[in-house]
């Protein structure tokens, strides 16, 4: 069992162990009065919004037939638009500022994305523009990657397909063990809007509200080999211009690598030498 | 019974089984005993006013967990501005009934010294026993940066519980004491 085990297995043993009679000092008897008192100010709200939302398609309408920009939209502030997941056309964009002084109010349910994970067309109208270099369509990513790959390992299965800047896959050797990988092009994380939520206005008319997260930990946080029970990770990253490259491989091909995932081999199918090598080849770097 | 009973007697059933770990968690991410009962109860209140949706949800308790870290961030977001930390904290170790916590607090500290972005992963890891996937979901972040904010998390308490000299103090908002 690696350190890192023992100390994670430590830490929940510690959470259950302090926490077993830590009780609210007066209890939470309250929370359903101040739900009611919540769901009244909102059907209030929603009830307000109804009106503006009829003044704000006719403006909409308005500017659609003059050619101009689709009418600019903050956060919803009572989080009663249901978030829709992605726009099907590339969007305008308004930051979502609220005005001077305005609270932001998060709705319920609002889809959190990571900065480098909001499309790149959203990204480049938010002033942080995917740099060419990694936004690249996994397939593409799946391609270079196989160039890269020691004699007899294959990759054998690509996941993640529909993203860009990012392949997960499953890779198989000649003795028929299989692993997995995963290839990440990061771009050097671009401080996220304040307050954090973003509302899109899509020219069709509809709104997305999205919270956008705090950006990844430091590029080599996780770099060598880690064990995890029976599960070996061997990580390598190298810089790029405006970002780095990471690599991430495990001798099981499970979605999620942990000390639970099925081993599909002794080790994994990749060395940490030969990460580093694809981590650094010249095909990530345009 | 009429529906509104209803939802009002799922709400108050859901309340009696996870009001109090939803606590312990608010706990982990606050550090306050009277911040992690306003945070547990103003989370709870959401999810009273969503019930149905949170009734429709795969899972309730992870929904309600989600809403739990996501209430905290966003207040963390609007208030770190105003926050103010202070060197001491008054001395709560012994309580009236005998009970040593001086674990306690020395864990609470710990965490307090983590971002609270960092501090969400550790709750969600380690003490709702989330997997890594389920976690990255309910942060919107990436599996990898899960484990790299894992791994960062727990060197750092390690390093914290591990001190000699004593963890660090929590830093508390004036006139808010644990």
């Amino acid at each position: 069992m690696s350190d890192h085990d023992l100390h994670e297995r430590e830490l929940r043993d510690l959470l259950t162990r302090t926490l077993v009679d830590a009780d609210p000092p007066r209890g939470l008897a309250g929370a359903a009065e101040r739900g009611r008192a919540l769901r009244r100010r909102r059907q209030a709200r929603t009830a307000g919004l109804a009106v503006t939302g009829l003044a704000a398609a006719s403006v909409a309408t308005v500017v659609a037939l003059g050619g101009g920009q689709p009418a600019v939209r903050g956060v919803d502030p009572a989080g009663t638009t249901p978030p829709s997941v992605a726009p099907t056309v590339a969007p305008t964009v308004d930051p979502g500022r609220p005005a001077a002084g305005a609270e932001p109010t998060r709705p319920d349910d609002v889809p959190q994305y990571q900065w480098r994970q909001l499309p790149p067309e959203w990204q480049q109208a938010l002033g942080g523009p995917t740099p060419a270099w990694a936004d690249v369509p996994a397939g593409e990513i799946g391609l270079r990657l196989e160039t890269l790959l020691p004699a007899g390992v294959d990759v054998v299965r690509s996941e993640s397909l529909d993203e860009r800047g990012r392949l997960g896959a499953v890779l198989e050797n000649a003795d028929g063990e299989r692993g997995s990988v995963e290839v990440m092009l990061q771009p050097t994380p671009v401080d996220p809007p304040e307050p954090g939520y973003v509302t899109v206005t899509t020219r069709d008319g509809d709104e997305a509200t999205y919270a956008v997260a705090d950006a990844v930990g430091e590029p080599g946080d996780d770099d060598g080999v880690r064990r995890y029970g029976d599960v070996t990770t061997v990580t390598a990253t190298a810089p790029v211009d405006g970002g780095w490259v990471y690599v991430s491989t495990a001798n099981t091909v499970d979605h999620k690598w942990g000390a639970d995932s099925p081993v599909t081999a002794d080790q994994p199918l990749l060395t940490l030498p030969e990460l580093e090598a694809i981590a650094s080849a010249q095909v990530w770097r345009g | 019974m009429g529906r509104r009973e209803r939802d009002d007697a799922e709400f108050a059933e859901f309340m009696a089984a996870r009001g109090t770990h939803l606590y312990r968690s608010a706990l982990l991410l606050t550090g306050r005993p009277h911040a992690a009962e306003d945070l547990a109860q103003a989370t709870l209140a959401r999810a009273y006013a969503s019930w149905r949706r949170v009734r429709a949800a795969d899972d309730p308790v992870a929904y309600v967990h989600r809403m739990l870290v996501n209430t905290f961030l966003s207040r963390r977001r609007r208030r770190s501005s105003t926050e103010l930390p202070v060197a001491q904290t008054p001395d709560v170790a012994a309580r009236p009934d005998g009970v040593d916590h001086a674990d306690r607090l020395a864990l609470l500290a710990s965490l307090a010294t983590l971002a609270p972005l960092d501090r969400a992963v550790v709750v969600g890891r380690y003490w709702e026993d989330r997997s890594l996937h389920e976690t990255a979901v309910a942060l919107g972040l990436t599996e990898a940066a899960v484990k790299n904010r894992s791994l960062r998390a727990l060197r750092r308490l390690r390093e914290q519980l591990s001190d000699p000299v004593g963890p660090v103090r929590p830093a508390t908002t004036p006139g808010d004491p644990a």
